[in-house]
C-alpha cells in the first residue's frame, strides 16, 4: 500500500465517519530520487527545469467495479535543462504544485534522467487501483 | 522571421548609435525575451556572463534555445542609461522531433486496503 499517512489519516476518519474526505484539489505527480515513504519524506528533484506536473485533465472519472483509473493522455513533467535529475526511484501525487499533502506514492525503477530527457508516462500508463 | 531549432543559440547582434549614427556605448542595456505563452522573461541586463558579447560593430546577445518550447518569441532590446534607443523583433522555434528525448514509464498506484475486525 503506497497511500501516505496524510492520506491513511483521511480515509479512516471518513471509513468511521468522522470526517469528509478533503476536497478535491488538483494533483500533481512528482518525481523522487529518494523514495518519500508513507511520511513525505525521501528527496523530490529539484532544479535543472523541473516542476510537478498537473495531472488532474489526463485522468477520467472512476468507473467500474474495481474503480480502476487509467489515465487518458500523456503525462509529462518539464524536460532536464541545464543538469541532470538522476535516478528516479519514486512518482508521487500531491494536492499542490508546490509543498502540499503527499496522497500517495509508488517506488520503482523509472530510470535515470539526464539532461535533455523528458519523464513521460504515456496515455494509458499511468493506473490507480484500489480493492 | 528567422527559425531555429531547440538546442540552437541563438545570436541577436545590435548597436546603439548615437545622433550621428556612430556606434556608441549604452550606459546600459538590456534585453527582454516574450515567450510564445506571452509571459515576458526578467530583463537581462548588460553584463551578464554568457548572454552578452561585445563585438566591433556592437554587441551579441546569445538566447539558448535547449528545451524551449515550439512557437513564436519576440525580443525588446533597449538601452535604459543615457542612450535611449530601443529595437524589437521575433524568432521561431520549431518544435523538434528528436530533442527532448522521452523515457517512457508507467505507474501503478495501489490504494488496497481491507477492514480488519478482530474478534475476541
Amino acid at each position: 500500500m503506497a497511500l501516505s499517512d496524510h492520506s491513511e489519516q483521511k480515509f479512516n476518519d471518513w471509513r468511521t465517519g468522522k470526517a469528509n474526505m478533503p476536497a478535491t484539489t488538483t494533483r500533481y505527480f512528482a518525481a523522487f530520487t529518494v523514495s518519500p515513504g508513507d511520511s513525505n519524506g525521501g528527496t523530490e528533484v529539484s532544479g535543472n527545469g523541473y516542476a510537478r506536473v498537473a495531472v488532474t485533465t489526463s485522468l477520467p472519472s472512476a468507473s467500474g467495479a474495481g474503480g480502476t483509473v487509467t489515465s487518458s493522455a500523456d503525462i509529462s513533467f518539464p524536460a532536464a535543462s541545464g543538469g541532470n535529475w538522476g535516478a528516479i526511484v519514486s512518482i508521487g501525487s500531491f494536492d499542490a504544485s508546490t509543498a502540499g499533502n503527499l496522497i500517495e506514492y509508488k517506488d520503482g525503477s523509472y530510470g535515470t534522467i539526464n539532461n535533455g530527457n523528458q519523464l513521460t508516462i504515456p496515455s494509458g500508463s499511468a493506473v490507480f487501483t484500489a480493492d | 522571421m528567422n527559425y531555429y531549432t531547440p538546442g540552437k543559440r541563438i545570436g541577436i547582434a545590435f548597436s546603439i548609435v548615437d545622433n550621428d549614427g556612430d556606434v556608441a556605448d549604452a550606459d546600459s542595456l538590456q534585453v527582454i525575451i516574450r515567450n510564445p505563452d506571452n509571459t515576458l522573461d526578467a530583463p537581462v541586463i548588460l553584463p551578464t556572463p554568457g548572454q552578452f558579447v561585445t563585438t566591433v560593430d556592437g554587441y551579441l546577445f546569445v538566447y539558448d534555445t535547449t528545451n524551449k518550447p515550439n512557437g513564436v518569441y519576440g525580443y525588446r532590446i533597449e538601452a535604459i542609461g543615457d542612450g535611449q534607443e530601443a529595437y524589437e523583433g521575433e524568432f521561431h522555434i520549431n518544435k523538434s522531433d528528436i530533442s527532448p528525448i522521452k523515457r517512457y514509464v508507467s505507474v501503478e498506484f495501489d490504494a488496497t486496503t481491507s477492514l480488519q475486525l478482530e474478534v475476541v
